[in-house]
């Protein structure tokens, strides 16, 4: 019998298209018998020839049109519909092929072509369609050059519904298409209902179409796939698992939904695909929300079958994997393409220069590890003025990042410190210990240092001994070391971060002679580098962002394409600085409070001028010959590259200016002298960023200077910079001690351990003021610091009545005149009461009242001062009923992860960077 | 090129400019927290005199001491109304003091107290000072001894001392509160501290005065200074310090707390007298060896102490001397006193860390068989304001002033019967002589007194000081 073909070709607002399919249409060499358009387009079609023409709403699904058109179609055995999108061109022998493998397949229901991308013809787009065994939506075939390789593959699981042939009868049968599925899922719900029918599904490598998949380029409405093609992608697969996965595995599936589009989420991050984020959630929501829909499009006892299926035409893990690979492998190959029309090429090996090992970069560690004698760990942690230990575990450290409660005083409820997140970054690399990982960060910091400016340099100069002169200056440059040497951490990392930052956004912005990241994957992991680097820097020395923030605005306005990436690199550190800031704009308004120096406030000299802030004050006069190298400097503005140096020159005079500035403006510091409470800002950053600057406009001048200039400025710097700095750093001393991780007496830290929450109350004489800490029993560590209750202390102390009542406590025991003080312990649940030690006539005055207190124990003369233990029954304190998380604290450490799984190389970068070298030298022609 | 050169002078001249014309300015941000400001009332004010001395019998145990005579404590108090004064014998029950001045005999430790229910008073000495004398003449024990009455504490520093043959060094612990005191000692000599069994765990029974006899636990020491922490009740400590000379008791002090370290510290009250007796016998006596005047330096702290001690004299005719020393880390070092003629002096301390200190004052006469005393001068906090000290009716008292200051004070000494005002220049000093009671020294700037008792060639000292508990008006700050 004669088999009789009616095309239903659906139309939706692409013209252009249209006409060049239905001109294939007629050009088919079996002509077809009927050809009806479904036209859903906004502005009606023009059409000419013989068609008939349905007009529905633009609002009308692929489904819905489908079920228009097989209404006018006779569903009988012999009769097939030949479905089209308006974007999907047959070959001429299109159709012959397919009827041809009807004739030789009597179970043949439902028919698909190969589909070839539009422009490019010899490229496969689509080939049959399967599932993953997690039950995800795969094509077979993509995105591969057509070189008959997959010509003998027949019966697949599914097809596209682009130029795919159809028994009208089997389509009548099944129901046509679901409309409930989303509408790329409504593929594969097809061709299932024609396979749970008994029947098979066939793709005929030998027909072929043109298709250019307007829906999955973005290029229709997005009212067509109710979304953008990522969204509806995804909501295909979880329509699929929802409805032809088994029920209790849907329901569990359901359940945990959230939580699996979360990682989902992660899992974008860390493939580099942020732009996939929306679509995740969105599809998330989508599934989550219309449970009862996805169930509705099961279909009962068909469990069995389907398993068979499933069994015979899932997708193995390793077909999973190639295929995968090969998309990220095009699309790679794209990107490259893409970088070498914009002429981003790869430099050459001179260009390039020594590599650090190759530039002798390690000889460098060890004689910077050696001029580190005096910071060799032998202690577990770091106690002096600007420092002290972190908490005795990690989860503890941990807990007091991001969260909205401190246990300060009787619990404080504000933002954390933001810079408690470094100190979480530093206390996981020794979690064990957490505080030893600062004494570590403190001896390590000029390597670490020494390394990023070493990368930094790459930047500027392939030349080995300027990135050596350039990273050797900046590691021994005097601000990090007189900050180490005070142990001011924050300020330390804040340092040695900087240069490592550069390197990341030039990298990302594609700035810089080392060559920039190419592809998309590449640039986004820089992206999230730079993101974190620019959380580090940032709450450990707030006052640089305004620079970084401005170099980084000028990077993103000078490669404005890459304005997209450049754009989200600040995004951590709003992240983590938000709340502080909110604190400090609105809850307790003080601006200029956001650019107080976090961690332990230690006043720094006061700078007269400028020039007082460089040049290092009280040492010896050779001390100050590294100065030179400003003048070094200015020969940059003679180099061929006078107005890139120029600039360079403006940012270091505003960094500059900027230190002088801080070092002038005077933070709150209840911690200080009575009469004055507030601490100057410590502008150490500020100072070396300017050094980064100088020693950069250093490597220019001598990058482009003739040789014996060169050589001269090498002996120069050798002499009267590296030299005069290494011995500063030799001699360094160390302003805090090694010792054990407490900050209070071992039977405070005993009891702390085991869960107390009781306070402790600390007590110093000043005159005849009493000033009076409330502590946990554990003590004030480095991680209790915290810019927002330096602030808040001033309006605590006059409105709270918990600091009334401890003021009264504080009172009744100095004064020791017999007054029951049972409910002001009580109230302000004080356990342990300690004076320190400082050998002053008044400590001992107050240690001597004390002792005639009734509720006082003497708990005996300790390493911290003397301690007195409360002898009544007092209630703990309420830091065990506070939960260390919050809402915020959930926002900062997801974005911190995603940043942090975005800045991990994948498997394909490093592919792609075994390959790229390859091709780039080959097409400029000096392959060497 | 011009460009680059344009370049390179704007730069360098914008650098310049902004390098050398630096504005100067300050900006502040945040609230300083303003101080909770809370009245309380004081603890009563309560002073532990020794009592009588303390010596060991023959007939007793060894290592057990008993107490020997009478001494005789004066007080001075406040006759305020709605303040109350008593004496109460260690073990006996109080005795009312009646009026502003009162004596009586301590054969024990005693407690001198005011009781002040409404916090009325300002406490301090206007409120309530006592000083105790005893003048012994025995075969084993001879001189005069005086020390004014401390409030207890529980960290104390005796700067004095002497464990060498024929030199004996008692440490006297007086414990008047209600609950027992655990002691700690640490004996800081010219070497170290003192590594010895026996100087912690230190029992002192409420009540109760113990005796720790130093000469046992470090015989043979020169050189020394004693540290006393008290746990539970709070202490009173003195060092009783005697001298044998062969057979014969030749000195006998009571040893009192020295103020607290510091980087500048004042000892008034070294008169001078008989240099030229004490000179010759320190040269033809070896049993005089310790008649030389000495300053004794205390350094507790990590750091060496680089110290300079000026010995100032009243007058032009005498000059004093100036002696400049290094003393080591966690060390005790004393210093002779020499080139001085006779005459009234003070000695002002300097040292770059901070240091305790003391002097011993030596005294005697020129017969055929000297009698020798010598009293230990302790440093005194300079304080401002009108004190008092009561003053023994025995012999001759002379009021030792020094004013650390670097300015001129303006003083009045007012006694029952005279009063004198005068202006003492910084650095200076002056020596006024009273009588029995109450004497009234008011200074408009902080200035330092210790009373000198002779009687005959003995001679003892009262460091002036403020004994005042917590009160009145105080400050918090909550951090």
């Amino acid at each position: 019998m004669k088999s009789t073909v009616t095309a239903v070709v659906v139309s939706h607002d692409a013209s252009d298209y249209l006409s060049a399919t239905l001109k294939a249409l007629f050009a088919q060499t079996v002509s077809v018998d009927r050809v009806i358009l479904v036209d859903t387009g906004h502005t009606p079609a023009t059409v000419s020839g013989q068609v008939e023409t349905l007009r529905l709403s633009p609002k009308t699904t692929l489904a819905e049109s489908m079920r228009a058109a097989c209404e006018l179609v006779q569903p009988v055995e012999g009769s097939w519909i030949w479905l089209l999108h308006d974007d999907s061109a047959p070959e001429p022998d299109c159709l012959e092929q397919l009827l041809l493998l009807e004739e030789k397949s009597s179970l043949a229901a439902l028919i698909g072509p190969k589909q070839l991308d539009w422009n490019n013809p010899r490229r496969i787009l689509q080939q049959g369609l399967t599932l993953t065994p997690l039950g995800a939506p795969l094509s077979l075939v993509s995105d591969e050059l057509d070189q008959s390789q997959h010509d003998d593959a027949s019966d697949v699981m599914a097809i596209g519904t682009a130029g795919a042939l159809i028994r009208s009868d089997v389509l009548n049968n099944i129901g046509g298409l679901d409309p409930k599925a989303p509408p790329l899922a409504a593929d594969y719900d097809l061709a299932l209902k024609v396979k749970l029918a008994g029947l098979r599904v066939l793709v005929a490598p030998q027909a072929r179409i043109r298709h250019a998949a307007l829906s999955l380029e973005g290029q229709r409405s997005r009212s067509w796939l109710k979304g953008s093609p990522k969204l509806a992608l995804r909501k295909a697969a979880i329509h699929l698992r929802m409805t032809y996965e088994p029920l209790w595995l849907v329901l569990l599936y359901w359940l945990f939904l959230g939580p699996i589009t979360v990682i989902r989420v992660f899992w974008r991050f860390l493939q580099k695909r942020p732009d996939r984020i929306l679509s995740e959630l969105g599809a998330g929501l989508w599934g989550f929300f219309t449970l009862f829909a996805r169930l509705s499009s099961r279909r009962q006892g068909v469990a069995q079958p389907l398993r068979t299926i499933r069994k015979a035409f899932d997708a193995p893990w390793s077909r999973v994997r190639e295929t995968n690979r090969s998309r990220l492998d095009a699309e790679e190959a794209d990107d490259l393409r893409d970088a070498f029309e914009r002429g981003d090429h790869e430099l050459t090996v001179a260009d390039k220069g020594k590599g650090f090992v190759a530039a002798g970069g390690f000889a460098w560690v060890f004689v910077l590890l050696a001029l580190s004698w005096n910071f060799v760990p032998t202690g577990a942690a770091a106690f002096g003025k600007a420092t002290l230990p972190l908490d005795h575990t990690w989860w503890a450290v941990f807990s007091r990042a991001g969260s909205s409660w401190q246990p300060l005083g009787q619990g404080f409820v504000g933002p954390a410190e933001p810079f408690n997140w470094v100190l979480i970054g530093l206390a996981s690399l020794t979690p064990w210990l957490p505080s030893l990982s600062i004494v570590v960060m403190l001896f390590g910091a000029l390597v670490l240092a020494f390394a990023g400016a070493w990368r930094a340099a790459t930047l500027v100069s392939s030349r080995a001994w300027i990135r050596n002169f350039v990273a050797l200056g900046y590691a021994l440059w005097p601000s990090l070391i007189q900050a180490r040497s005070e142990g001011r951490l924050a300020a330390v990392v804040a340092i040695v971060a900087l240069p490592w930052l550069v390197f990341a956004i030039a990298r990302a912005a594609g700035l810089g002679r080392s060559g920039s990241a190419r592809s998309m994957r590449q640039t986004w992991s820089w992206v999230g580098l730079s993101g974190l680097l620019v959380a580090i820097v940032g709450v450990s020395s707030p006052v640089l962002m305004i620079p970084i923030l401005l170099a980084l605005a000028a990077a993103a306005f000078t490669r404005i394409r890459r304005f997209g990436y450049l754009f989200w690199i600040p995004l951590p550190f709003a992240a983590l600085y938000t709340p502080l800031a909110i604190n400090l704009l609105v809850t307790n308004p003080h601006p200029v409070g956001l650019l107080a120096d976090p961690s332990i406030p230690v006043p720094s000299a006061h700078a007269a001028g400028i020039l007082a802030l460089i040049v290092p004050m009280g040492q010896a006069i050779w001390a100050s010959f590294y100065l030179i190298i400003f003048v070094f400097a200015l020969l940059s503005l003679l180099t061929k590259r006078w107005l890139f140096a120029s600039v360079l020159w403006l940012f270091a005079m505003i960094t500059v200016g900027l230190g002088y500035l801080h070092n002038n403006v005077h933070f709150a510091n209840p911690a200080s002298a009575l009469s004055d409470q507030t601490v100057n800002g410590y502008a150490a950053s500020l100072v070396s960023a300017t050094g980064l600057i100088a020693l950069t406009l250093f490597a220019l001048a001598s990058e482009h200077a003739r040789l014996w200039a060169r050589r001269a400025l090498g002996i120069l710097m050798a002499l009267l910079v590296v030299l005069p700095l290494s011995a500063g750093a030799a001699t360094a001393s160390r302003d805090y001690q090694l010792r054990d991780d407490r900050v209070v007496p071992w039977l405070l830290d005993a009891s702390s351990q085991q869960g107390s929450s009781l306070r402790m109350l600390v007590i110093k004489p000043a005159g005849k003021t009493f000033v009076a800490q409330w502590a946990p029993i554990s003590g004030i560590k480095l991680d209790d610091s915290n810019v927002a209750y330096r602030y808040a202390l001033g309006s605590l102390n006059a409105t709270n009545p918990g600091y009334t009542n401890l003021a009264e406590l504080v009172a009744g025991l100095v004064s020791s005149n017999g007054e029951n003080l049972d409910s002001l312990f009580a109230t302000t649940s004080v356990g342990y009461v300690l004076v320190p030690n400082d050998s002053t006539s008044a400590s001992a005055e107050l240690s001597n009242s004390l002792d005639s207190v009734a509720q006082l124990d003497p708990a005996g003369l300790t390493e911290f001062g003397r301690l007195w233990r409360v002898n009544i029954k007092v209630p703990p304190g309420s830091t065990a009923a506070i939960s260390p998380w919050s809402i915020t604290k959930s926002i900062q450490l997801a974005i911190l992860a995603a940043f942090l799984l975005l800045a991990i190389p994948t498997g394909a970068s490093s592919r792609r960077r075994a390959k790229e070298a390859t091709i780039f030298i080959d097409s400029d022609g000096d392959a060497q | 090129m011009i460009r680059r050169l344009l370049a390179l002078l704007v730069v360098s001249s914008v650098a310049t400019a902004a390098a050398l014309v630096s504005p100067n300015f300050s900006l502040k941000s945040g609230d300083p927290i303003a101080p909770h400001s809370i009245t309380v009332k004081a603890r009563d004010l309560a002073l532990v005199c020794p009592g009588g001395s303390f010596i060991s019998r023959a007939s007793a145990k060894v290592g057990s001491f008993t107490q020997s005579g009478n001494a005789s404590v004066f007080t001075h108090q406040t006759s305020m109304a709605g303040i109350s004064s008593s004496a109460t014998l260690f073990g006996a029950t109080p005795q009312a003091l009646e009026g502003s001045d009162s004596t009586f005999p301590a054969s024990k430790s005693v407690v001198v107290s005011s009781s002040d229910p409404q916090g009325l008073a300002d406490q301090g000495s206007a409120q309530l000072t006592a000083t105790q004398i005893q003048f012994n003449q025995e075969a084993d024990i001879s001189g005069l001894a005086a020390t004014d009455c401390q409030r207890p504490g529980s960290d104390i520093w005796l700067v004095g001392g002497d464990t060498r043959t024929g030199r004996e060094s008692l440490l006297v612990l007086s414990n008047p509160t209600g609950v027992d005191a655990t002691v700690e000692l640490q004996l800081l000599a010219s070497n170290g501290f003192v590594n010895v069994p026996g100087l912690s765990g230190i029992s002192v029974p409420k009540h109760k005065a113990i005796i720790v006899p130093i000469n046992g636990l470090a015989p043979k020491l020169d050189t020394f200074s004693v540290h006393v922490l008290a746990r539970g009740g709070s202490v009173a400590a003195w060092i009783q310090q005697k001298t044998v000379r062969g057979l014969r008791a030749a000195g006998f002090d009571l040893i009192a707390p020295a103020s607290g370290a510091s980087t500048q510290l004042v000892i008034p009250g070294l008169l001078i007298r008989g240099t030229a007796t004490v000179d010759e016998l320190s040269r033809t006596s070896t049993n005089y060896f310790d008649v030389v005047n000495t300053l004794r330096i205390s350094n507790s702290g990590s750091k060496d102490a680089h110290v300079l001690a000026q010995i100032t004299g009243a007058n032009s005719k005498t000059f004093g001397t100036v002696i400049q020393t290094t003393v080591a880390a966690n060390t005790t070092a004393d210093l002779e006193i020499t080139g001085v003629t006779d005459g009234d002096y003070s000695i002002f301390i300097k040292s770059d860390q901070p240091v305790r200190a003391g002097a011993k004052l030596n005294r005697s006469n020129k017969t055929a068989k000297p009698e020798t005393d010598f009293t230990w001068l302790p440093s005194v906090a300079p304080v401002a304001g009108s004190r008092f000290i009561a003053v023994p009716s025995q012999g001759i008292s002379k009021l030792s002033i020094a004013n650390p200051g670097k300015i001129a004070a303006h003083l009045t000494v007012r006694g029952a019967t005279s009063s004198s005002s005068f202006v003492l220049q910084p650095g200076s000093l002056t020596s006024v002589k009273v009588t029995g009671g109450g004497i009234m020294l008011n200074s408009d700037l902080a200035v330092a007194a210790t009373l000198v008792i002779d009687v005959g060639s003995s001679i003892a000292s009262v460091p002036m000081v403020e004994y005042r508990n917590i009160g009145g008006q105080i400050s918090v700050v909550v951090r």
